[in-house]
């Protein structure tokens, strides 16, 4: 899952992409509103972290901007002010969550969960393909039963093509959601991924889950 | 009750117009009283003149030989009024005869006195006594004319009884009226009170009704009102210092939390990854205490509770001091720092003075550029500090000084400093300038360069 994080305070912005990355979110930084305008104008971002003082436009004015430009992916707003009116204008701006700073950041990281489920037609916290099975509470797999040890960047992936289970998603989907600003175009990364999720989820089964479709792109289902 | 202005009001009109009714009254009585007295001496001075003459023409019309005494006596027996009555007695008190029940006192006798009054009391009933000389015959008489009290006794009576009765009553209604008045005319205070009692911290915004702007309590309460509007000010005042504080706490306090929990949430990471977490963690709990502390400064400046030491010192040796502990952090950033000062002696507080040229010297270090220079000048009574750097623009020249105000907050907390970088620093330093009835005001602010400086009070 993409995430856009738009905090001015560097130090803020640091520990909380950190988290975010370990937690197998593809993370990008704006320092300030103009830039998270700009950043959200390029890519397809599926949830926005958004702190409320920062310069140049704060953050309901980038919220309230996102929703004008019918972006519809959840807003999770980051606060030091915790007067209810702040909150209230920042829910009614558009905003989907609201967080006070300090924060538990386990709290973040469910909140964030809770929010990208809503936003999916998958509601429940486990995706369940025939005997594959995804966690995305404690994130991890198993398959007909067994652990499945996966690296972060593999258990994005997977949890990328669960949750859009049925569905062909191609190699620019999948860059944009899985993958942050940093993503080579012109690497063979993506398929070297898909090869080792292969090598650790379908090898030795019956039914092989992951699919690719020549030209288009990779599916997963037990079709 | 008692402590009630109504009930003070009423009892001091009641006692007050008691007094002049009571001084009325008394005027009252003591003139009539007096004027009844003269009209009972002049009617028995008319009655002895009567009496006297009848006793004449008697005695002129009578035989020589009959008995002297005998015109008094017929004089008596015609003389039989009602009110009136008459003795006669002789020069050496014999009576020779009354038209009177009872004696008079012998004392009476005594005043042969023309155009005196007399009051006695014969039987228990009151007279009035006029005595005064009847010769006849080459003999003297006492001729005693008495003329009886009791009608006037009951008119005395009965206009004392009136004025007892009667003022009291008068009193009451009075005092009710007072009082009903007194009500009438404090109810807009009991109106204010009402609404006081509703007023407190949550509600500060409200105020006092005002019923008539014009008369006295109408004046109280638009004074009452600006009390409340400055003391509304004053609370907002506050409430925003709470906020920013508290907002300026969670920053780090989210840091410290973040950090060290995102550190902890993988079992294993390297030592340099640990080493990074522990530094953010420490840097943010410096800070945090650098918040702490400067708050802490503000509310004992807030509470007035702050207790300078002032002595004679030199002013350029503090400033030459707190260039030298900034030295090393311009160091790291190449920022040249050159300090020329002129003796400069002032009466200070040595803590105080250190922390505000600190403050400066951190600013001017805080919005610098890599490469730049601070100038530190002491001149006359003034201390300049001046720095290459971003100007401050016009419009925001006058909130530098304001508590929490940074003109960029994320490059304030960044450099590293001596301060919190919460926005305090020029506040705090101001506040020290103060004390020392000294000018700290940013005097320049163009072409790359902000110049402060220090004036102290020659």
């Amino acid at each position: 899952m993409r995430v856009l994080l738009v905090e001015d305070d560097m130090r803020i912005a640091s520990f909380v992409a950190k988290g975010l990355r370990e937690n197998a979110y593809a993370v990008d930084t704006a320092k300030d509103g103009d830039e998270a305008s700009y950043m959200a104008s390029l890519s397809p971002y599926d949830i926005f972290i958004l702190d409320v003082n920062l310069p140049f436009k704060n953050g309901f004015e980038v919220c309230s901007e996102l929703r004008e430009n019918g972006n519809s992916k959840p807003i999770l707003m980051l606060t030091a002010r915790d007067a209810v009116n702040d909150r209230i204008s920042g829910l009614d701006t558009g905003a989907d969550d609201y967080l006070v700073k300090p924060f538990e950041f386990r709290e973040l990281l469910a909140r964030l969960r809770a929010l990208l489920r809503r936003n999916t037609e998958v509601r429940a916290p486990k995706i369940c393909i025939a005997d594959l099975e995804i966690d995305t509470v404690s994130q991890t797999v198993r398959r007909a039963d067994n652990a499945v040890e996966l690296t972060t960047k593999e258990y994005s992936l997977i949890e990328f093509l669960a949750v859009n289970k049925g569905r062909v998603v191609g190699r620019e989907e999948i860059s944009e959601h899985v993958w942050n600003d940093g993503f080579d175009p012109f690497s063979n990364l993506i398929e070297v991924y898909i090869k080792r999720l292969r090598r650790k989820l379908d090898d030795g089964y019956p039914t092989q889950l992951i699919h690719t479709r020549r030209g288009s792109g990779y599916i997963l289902n037990d079709v | 009750m008692y402590r009630s202005i109504r009930v003070k009001l009423t009892l001091w009109y009641v006692c007050i117009l008691g007094l002049v009714f009571a001084a009325l009254a008394v005027g009252t009585y003591l003139v009539f009283v007096r004027a009844m007295r003269e009209e009972t001496r002049n009617n028995l001075v008319e009655m002895r003149t009567d009496f006297t003459a009848l006793v004449y023409r008697l005695h002129s019309e009578l035989p020589h030989n009959s008995p002297p005494e005998t015109p008094i006596t017929d004089a008596l027996k015609e003389f039989n009024f009602r009110d009136y009555r008459f003795a006669v007695y002789s020069n050496q008190d014999q009576l020779i005869g009354k038209t009177l029940d009872g004696d008079p006192p012998p004392d009476s006798l005594a005043a042969v006195d023309e155009n005196r009054l007399k009051q006695i009391s014969i039987n228990g009933e009151r007279y009035g006594l006029y005595v005064s000389p009847l010769p006849l015959n080459g003999k003297m008489y006492k001729l005693l004319v008495l003329y009886s009290l009791a009608d006037q006794s009951a008119v005395e009576t009965r206009i004392s009884t009136s004025f007892l009765v009667g003022i009291p009553i008068l009193l009451i209604l009075a005092g009710l009226g007072g009082y009903l008045l007194a009500r009438q005319g404090l109810k807009p205070i009991a109106v204010m009170g009402e609404q006081a009692k509703r007023i407190g911290a949550k509600n500060l915004h409200e105020r006092l009704p005002i019923a008539n702007s014009g008369d006295e309590i109408g004046n109280l309460a638009t004074l009452f009102n600006q009390l409340l509007d400055r003391l509304d000010q004053e609370f907002e005042r506050q409430r925003r210092f709470m906020a920013d504080a508290s907002h300026e706490l969670r920053t780090p306090l989210a840091i410290v939390r973040g950090e060290s929990e995102v550190a902890l949430q993988k079992e294993i990471r390297s030592d340099a990854e640990y080493r990074e977490s522990l530094r953010v963690v420490n840097d943010e709990a410096k800070r945090l205490s650098k918040i702490v502390e400067d708050l802490f400064t503000l509310a004992r400046v807030d509470s007035g509770n702050i207790k300078a030491n002032f002595r004679e010192l030199y002013v350029d040796e503090i400033v030459d001091e707190c260039v030298r502990r900034v030295r090393t952090l311009a160091d790291k950033r190449r920022i040249d720092v050159t300090f020329t000062s002129e003796e400069l002696v002032t009466h200070g507080d040595e803590a105080l003075l250190q922390q505000m040229f600190l403050n400066l010297l951190d600013n001017a270090l805080k919005y610098n550029h890599e490469g730049g220079h601070i100038s530190v000048t002491g001149k006359g009574k003034s201390v300049t500090v001046s720095n290459t750097g971003p100007e401050i623009p016009e419009e925001l020249k006058g909130m530098i000084f304001e508590r929490f105000y940074r003109i960029n907050k994320a490059h304030s907390r960044q450099a590293e400093s001596f301060t919190s970088g919460a926005g305090l620093g020029l506040s705090i330093a101001r506040w020290i300038a103060g004390i020392h009835q000294a000018d700290l005001r940013l005097t320049r602010s163009e072409a790359g360069e902000n110049v402060f400086s220090v004036t102290f009070p020659s």
